[in-house]
């Protein structure tokens, strides 16, 4: 009786270990990009069933994850009484890819007051909320606006008050500020960003007065007159000193206006006019 | 004298540098909604139960801990958000890390109100301004968030929000690559499938150095999708000259990598 004991006290020890490795699952980790919005909001993009990307506040403050219904009917989402639609693809930007997810077909007023003030500087259209967050452990760090996400063997409890529209008094409310502030302005989205490409001028950023090392084919720069060798003076006006500060004055430079370069060729001064172009 | 002098901003600045450095480790409480909760102390008085909300711009604390802590004047009227609201909080305490100069609203949460029916005292709200100047580790499995202070200032949201709201904002905005790449890309409106085709690669250049080829298609770049040129040109403003920057293409039907090192230039 004893040994039969010992043995099996025995082959649990011996199995314990085998046991453990195969409880933990091999952890991911994603590099996650995300922006912050001018609302101060973490946002990330993410694909649902390979349509969008659609913008999503990563939001502790949210027991579940929402998308709003408009954005989901434009796309043939069908969700059930309760506004919970069964995913067949949920891809977070980065990489990360949430198998037999659902999310809450439901457009948290949060994101009624934030896009009706144009507050995010971008159309936000859902929530990740705990039951996604929590199943990864997540850093996050704004100065650098990374963010990682790594599996943790973790499944989180649905939480109470999501069970339908405005239940539990309120308990999923968080953020009604912004709707209060949402009722008095109907400020309009952001138009997209004007792209601006570069003008083709590589650089030596050691030099000084900074030489131009090349210039890149068929772009802005290779049909001014510029030359290779010439040397920066001026941009727009002001006198260039350093990489630094060239790279200042370019990053503010408007779109539609010639930009105004004095170089420098075997001491002679030169003025040249370009524009920028859509090349990168 | 000089001497001396120095060494006291030297010791300083030890000090100074050392207390960024410094990571703390909190438990959290997880309530039955999800919300987290960690206790904070708030000029040295409490501690307070506050929800760390990612999703929440700025910090509030209850009129209540704005009393008892000595944040705002009783007398002061609390009501109004903004302005009105808005108060300076000399200290907040993680553990025994003391963080400075905390931008904070004053006000009492409606729905803090309803949530400490159900879970005691609730005081408030760790937003954006407070949890941007730590990088942050939140683990659900360990009940856990670690905190390192970064240095980074959160900007003055509440101040950017009116600014916006009043319209005074200019608004033209545009992006551009940084550094020199050395291709082009295009996408039609009607194409909907995931990437954008690369119309042309400029010769010798930082591309074409790389291997990058017209009619390749890019899926992602530093893990930043690139379904647009608008997409494109975002990834590419967040890239470094002289730093290698991944490229995910799609060339014969068959996925690959890319590294291309932009050019420092204008």
């Amino acid at each position: 009786m004893l040994i039969i004991r010992t043995i099996w006290a025995a082959s649990f020890i011996i199995l314990m270990p085998l046991i453990a490795v195969e409880a933990a699952a091999p952890s991911e980790s994603f590099t996650i990009p995300f922006r912050i919005t001018k609302s101060s909001h973490l946002v990330v993009r993410a694909k649902i069933n390979n349509k969008g990307p659609y913008y999503f506040v990563v939001d502790t403050g949210a027991p579940v994850s929402f998308f709003s219904e408009e954005s989901g009917k434009k796309i043939g989402l069908n969700s059930d009484d309760k506004n919970w639609c069964n995913l067949d693809s949920f891809l977070i930007e980065g990489g990360l890819s949430v198998q037999n997810y659902k999310i809450k077909l439901e457009t948290p007023f949060q994101l009624v007051g934030m896009n009706g003030m144009a507050l995010g500087g971008v159309e936000l259209h859902g929530l990740i909320g705990y039951d996604l967050i929590a199943q990864y452990k997540i850093e996050i760090d704004v100065s650098k606006e990374s963010m990682t996400w790594t599996s943790l063997d973790f499944k989180p409890k649905l939480p109470l008050g999501v069970s339908g529209k405005n239940s539990a008094g309120g308990l999923d409310a968080l953020g009604s500020i912004m709707k209060t502030i949402g009722t008095i302005s109907g400020k309009k989205q952001d138009s997209s960003p004007q792209l601006r490409g570069n003008l083709g001028i590589i650089i030596d950023p050691q030099t000084n007065p900074l030489a131009i090392t090349q210039l890149i084919s068929e772009s802005p720069a290779s049909k001014s007159g510029i030359l290779t060798g010439d040397v920066i003076i001026k941009f727009n006006g002001t006198d260039v000193n350093s990489m630094a500060q060239l790279l200042k004055l370019y990053e503010s430079a408007p779109i539609n206006k010639p930009i105004q370069l004095h170089l420098l060729r075997k001491n002679k001064p030169i003025h040249i006019e370009l524009n920028f172009e859509k090349g990168l | 004298m000089p001497v001396k002098l120095s060494t006291v901003i030297f010791i300083f600045f030890i000090n100074t540098t050392c207390g960024l450095a410094q990571s703390i480790t909190v438990p959290m409480e997880i309530l039955k909604t999800g919300h987290i909760v960690i206790s904070v102390k708030v000029n040295d008085k409490g501690p307070y139960r506050l929800i760390f909300d990612t999703g929440a711009p700025t910090t509030i604390i209850s009129s209540k801990v704005a009393t008892e802590a000595e944040v705002v004047k009783p007398s002061l009227s609390l009501t109004l958000f903004g302005a009105g609201g808005q108060a300076n909080v000399k200290s907040f305490e993680l553990g025994n890390l003391k963080t400075p100069n905390n931008s904070v609203v004053v006000m009492d949460h409606p729905t803090l109100k309803v949530m400490s029916k159900f879970f005691g005292p609730i005081e408030g709200i760790i937003g954006f301004t407070t949890y941007s100047r730590y990088k942050f580790i939140l683990d659900y499995k360990a009940s856990s968030i670690t905190f390192s202070p970064t240095g980074f200032i959160p900007p003055d949201i509440i101040k950017a929000m009116m600014t916006r709201m009043t319209g005074s904002e200019k608004s033209q905005s545009f992006l551009f690559p940084k550094g020199i790449w050395g291709f082009q890309a295009e996408k039609s409106s009607l194409d909907t499938s995931d990437g954008i085709t690369v119309s042309l690669v400029n010769e010798n250049s930082p591309a074409a150095k790389a291997g990058l080829k017209k009619n390749d298609r890019i899926l992602s770049l530093d893990g930043f999708w690139t379904d647009s040129l608008e997409d494109l040109f975002f990834a590419a403003s967040k890239a470094t000259p002289q730093k290698s920057s991944k490229l995910t293409i799609l060339r014969d039907q068959k996925k690959m990598n890319i590294s291309l090192i932009p050019s420092t230039g204008i």
